[in-house]
């Protein structure tokens, strides 16, 4: 081992996706190699948590956690991490805002375990349980403890930037490790601590290049109900729920771009108190009506409205989760 | 009885850990494999429009994640009974087909090579994508980027 400044990056409530974008930076990961260290990396490297026990504390100058808070597992990984490490960014949009796993915060978690294991579709006839501790002849066996509620990493540890992103985009990734590498030859400070890094501070509608025009919204339509999509016209506009003008820039509006309405996966733009509720006043002053009843009906044309307003960032929004999470029944 | 753990079992997508039991001859007595986690997409897929599973379920896995979302997208026609045409079939297979390589160089690079090219005793600093590119040298590493950038882009 040299005496190279230290990488790690892990996964806690997540998919691998943040991991495969790091890679995806291509000959940026020769510099990644070239000027640290990588001591902790599961989806790349052997090293154990026993090996990060070892370490001694802030040895590891920078580490990506990606991944929400869902168990007792990822939480202990989230202080070991933090006690190991120097600069701790939060990464992508699991660590940061909850993203897709969130969504299960809508729901009990005798819920989540009844559709996970006992519906038509899972050969379960013992009706078998996850357990926490699991007495066997050789020992104990133990799997995390599932928390009714899932949360974001910053509500767990002290996290010194965030980089969101479902996933980060690729070249973003490699601005941000360019710039840690000219920090580290002294050619550059770091930001603010607290700081948002690799995305752009207002909304993806500011990067979007199709036009907008006037209030014409008499009804939201589902993408497969539309049989011509108009190739400049702002998608809202013609009616597709797109989340644009809520979500943080930063991904060159990739999706209104091809079509496709903005799912919103870099979360909330910089003065976004609450995604849903900017994207709910966004979508509410473009609909061309006065009439309550109408205006009822129009927006009755969202089939998914929870979805819809909280697809990625339930877990830090206002409310964080449902009823049925909070009182975990 | 004498037990050894491997947590976390590494170098593939998601978390999994294993427990080895030794008896007192120091032979295997039991093996544990566990998976310690759990999301609950079978639950917060239920409720949600046809049209969102591609881009929720391509979530399940971000090393394959256009597997899931073409898997998505078939059950989305075949709720609706359609066939697609011609043209929306070939744009599937495309992409499927871009993805199928570069998952396999995702592997054969990053996740199951390292152990082939660098060896199973190869020290743990080395036995990985980084031990790869420096084994076989800066000038190969680089293609094996340029070819995985061709899956990508």
């Amino acid at each position: 081992m040299s005496d190279k400044p230290k990488f790690a990056m892990y996964w806690a409530c997540s998919c691998g996706g943040c991991e495969i974008a790091v890679l995806n930076i291509n000959e940026k990961i020769l510099d990644v190699d070239g000027n640290f260290d990588v001591v902790f990396w599961p989806m790349v490297m052997d090293a154990k948590i026993k090996d990060v026990e070892a370490m001694p504390d802030k040895s590891i100058l920078l580490t990506l956690f990606n991944g929400g808070m869902r168990n007792s597992d990822n939480v202990a990984m989230a202080r070991l991490l933090r006690q190991k490490t120097q600069i701790l960014v939060s990464f992508g949009s699991c660590a940061t805002e909850g993203c897709i796993p969130g969504l299960a915060n809508l729901s009990s978690m005798k819920e989540i375990f009844d559709t996970a294991y006992q519906t038509i579709s899972t050969d379960n006839p013992q009706n078998t349980r996850p357990q926490w501790k699991t007495p066997k002849p050789e020992g104990e066996l133990q799997i995390p403890e599932f928390f009714p509620v899932l949360r974001t990493l910053d509500e767990v540890v002290d996290v010194d930037y965030y980089m969101p992103g479902c996933p980060p985009e690729s070249h973003r990734i490699a601005a941000v490790v360019g710039l840690v590498v000219d920090v580290l030859h002294g050619k550059t400070a770091l930001p603010p601590k607290g700081s948002v890094t690799g995305a752009r501070p207002s909304t993806v509608c500011d990067e979007c290049p199709r036009t907008r025009n006037v209030k014409t919204i008499k009804k939201f339509v589902r993408v497969q109900d539309v049989s011509v999509i108009n190739p400049q016209v702002c998608l809202l506009e013609q009616g597709i729920p797109c989340n644009g003008p809520a979500t943080r820039s930063g991904c060159g509006a990739l999706c209104p771009k091809a079509a496709a309405q903005c799912i919103g996966c870099y979360g909330p733009a910089d003065d976004v108190a609450d995604f849903g509720a900017r994207l709910m006043t966004a979508f509410s002053s473009v609909i061309d009506s006065k009439d309550p009843a109408e205006i009822d009906r129009i927006l009755d044309s969202l089939p998914d409205p929870a979805g819809q307003f909280y697809r990625f960032n339930l877990a830090k929004s206002l409310l964080r989760a449902a009823r049925p999470a909070w009182r975990n029944e | 009885m004498q037990r050894i753990t491997i947590d976390p079992i590494t170098r593939l997508e998601g978390h999994g850990k294993i427990e080895i039991f030794l008896n007192e001859e120091g032979e295997v007595a039991n093996t544990y494999f566990q998976v310690p986690e759990l999301r609950g997409f079978e639950r917060f897929c239920v409720g949600r429009p046809v049209e969102e599973m591609p881009l929720l379920t391509s979530r399940i896995c971000g090393v394959c994640p256009e597997a899931h979302h073409m898997a998505a997208a078939k059950a989305a026609d075949a709720v609706y009974h359609v066939d697609p045409p011609p043209t929306a079939k070939k744009l599937c297979e495309l992409l499927f087909s871009a993805f199928y390589f570069t998952d396999h160089t995702t592997h054969f690079y990053a996740l199951g090579g390292p152990d082939f090219i660098m060896g199973p005793d190869a020290p743990l600093a080395r036995r990985n994508i980084f031990g790869v590119i420096h084994k076989v040298g800066l000038e190969i590493g680089s293609k094996v980027i340029q070819a995985r950038n061709m899956g990508i882009a």
